[in-house]
């Protein structure tokens, strides 16, 4: 499973790592042969990770994550 | 009376009831086109020929019992090779389970089963109803794609081997084969028919639906195997119950159409582009209320969120099967897998959470309507057999999970059939329905069969 894509990383770096992790998985051969549907695969996680959503989206999950900060968590 | 091939379910159901012919012989009938036009059209994986005699004399020995009935007694059905059927052999259309014979029906088999139906045989589906194209012809023309990845069920329906037929969709694959080979196809609201004994996709996408050539055999099914089932918990008590005769209208109403133009427009090509315009003009001067709907912000995005949890959840559902065999998987899904193994974890949280807001949004702005109505697909069946066309017009409905209908509505200057869907909000089945047959007696759609079958 390929990280991020991380904030400000652009399409191309994530696009580059994503192949990079498929040729450790699979292999050379593979991702040669697959190179289409590994771009668009890369593209399309790159371009969900670039949604952001408003607490207001989902009230409920975010109500039920306690805000807990650094001195509560120590004590 | 017509050829016995030319009834749709309902007609046929109620004739063999009234004994104005057998099941035994409608079976007969069928089994007689299938064995002259499948070796041209390729639609089946198994014809259970003897498994439907006797299925059909049973059938027949039960009219001489009091009781009530459903409406398909004695009525063959092509199954998706992606259901299960007790007995039968069952392949998912793929090498690695050419042998397989499960021991028990999928749910939904069984209430046809049990509502006194027949199952004719398997017909064929692209490898695990995923995107590789299947070997199944085009009855309109053989060099274009029949679509997928209810492929062989769609192409039966359209060649009058059976009257109706099983398919699923992950994302367009009910719909699109429909449209392509001029048959009627419904998907109905996720969780409303159990999809326990289908082999699995996308356990948050994957969707039991069925072709036909009426609105009302497509009604009528929904009711024979919709409910609550202990083996799917996706599934739900339908509010309102069952269907009945409620998609059917009364003559004064007319239906409030929201036709969605927009991206649909900008992908389709001109002659669709006017042909679903003509469709609406036509129905507004029978009296429907036409106007535009826009589309939700949250649907830019939203086919990048369908293939990222769709793959993801294929990857899981695939993970013992592809990691042993990986060599018999088909190119397409075999490099769709593997690259989602790769897929980011928060890529499918977004993904889920990008389908939460456009159902949202959707349900919010379909208020206003009965239905939304579109082109079926964004041209007619391509000319292409390396693929089985683009689902992306069924997508954003899989997404959301609610009903839609697909109708045909006419032919395109290469004689290729054209058609156009209709959606209505999750559960609302009744009013999906309740819009296309009204539209299909206004446009009366039928448009007859394939040139090549006689």
């Amino acid at each position: 499973m390929v990280d991020g894509p991380f904030p400000s990383e652009s399409e191309q770096e994530f696009s580059d790592r994503f192949r990079a992790a498929f040729v450790t998985r699979w292999g050379e051969e593979r991702a040669s042969a697959s190179s289409a549907t590994v771009a668009r695969f890369a593209r399309a996680a790159w371009s969900v990770g670039q949604h952001s959503f408003s607490t207001d989206d989902f009230p409920a999950f975010y109500l039920q994550v306690p805000q807990v900060g650094p001195d509560e968590v120590s004590s | 009376m017509k050829e016995l091939h030319e009834l749709t379910a309902l007609d046929a159901g109620r004739a063999i009831v009234e004994r104005k012919f057998s099941a035994a012989e409608y079976v007969e009938a069928l089994l007689t086109r299938i064995e002259r036009y499948e070796p041209d059209l390729l639609a089946w994986e198994t014809v259970d020929s003897e498994g439907a005699r006797h299925a059909a004399r049973v059938a027949d020995q039960s009219l001489d019992s009091p009781g009530r009935r459903g409406p398909f007694v004695g009525v063959p059905f092509g199954v998706k090779d992606i259901y299960y059927t007790a007995g039968l052999r069952t392949t998912m259309s793929s090498t690695v389970f050419q042998d397989f014979v499960p021991d028990h029906d999928a749910t939904s088999i069984a209430r046809m089963r049990a509502s006194g139906m027949v199952v004719l045989g398997k017909s064929v589906s692209t490898e695990f109803a995923s995107g590789d194209p299947p070997r199944t012809r085009n009855p309109w023309d053989h060099e274009c794609t029949p679509g997928g990845s209810s492929s062989g069920s769609a192409v039966a329906v359209a060649a009058r081997m059976c009257p109706i037929a099983t398919g699923s969709q992950t994302a367009g694959s009910v719909c699109r084969p429909a449209a392509y080979n001029g048959v009627v196809g419904f998907k109905p609201t996720f969780g409303r028919v159990s999809r326990f004994g289908v082999y699995p996709l996308s356990w948050s996408f994957d969707t039991v639906g069925w072709m036909a050539r009426s609105v009302s055999d497509c009604a009528a099914m929904l009711d024979v195997v919709s409910g609550i089932d202990p083996r799917d918990p996706s599934t739900k008590a339908a509010p309102g119950g069952s269907i009945g005769e409620s998609y059917r209208s009364a003559a004064e109403w007319k239906p409030r159409i929201g036709l969605v133009g927009e991206y649909f427009d900008d992908q389709a090509t001109p002659e669709v582009v006017s042909h679903t315009q003509a469709v609406a003009d036509r129905l507004a001067d029978a009296g429907a209320h036409v106007e535009t709907f826009q589309l939700p912000p949250s649907f830019d995005g939203l086919h990048e969120a369908h293939l990222v949890v769709h793959y993801s959840e294929s990857a899981i559902a695939h993970r013992e099967t592809f990691n042993r065999q990986p060599n018999d998987y088909a190119p397409n899904i075999r490099a769709s897998i593997e690259s989602a193994t790769l897929l980011p974890l928060s890529a499918y949280v977004n993904g889920q959470r990008i389908r939460q807001v456009f159902y949202d949004e959707l349900h919010t702005g379909l208020s206003g309507y009965d239905v939304i109505m579109m082109a079926s697909t964004p041209s007619p069946a391509p000319r292409d057999l390396s693929s089985t066309g683009d689902p992306m017009f069924q997508t954003p409905w899989t997404n959301a999970g609610t009903p839609v209908v697909t109708i045909p509505t006419g032919l395109s200057a290469d004689g290729l059939p054209l058609g156009v869907q209709f959606v209505s909000t999750a559960w609302d089945d009744a009013g999906a329905l309740r819009a296309a047959h009204w539209a299909e007696r206004v446009l009366d759609a039928e448009i007859g069969l394939p040139p090549s079958l006689g």
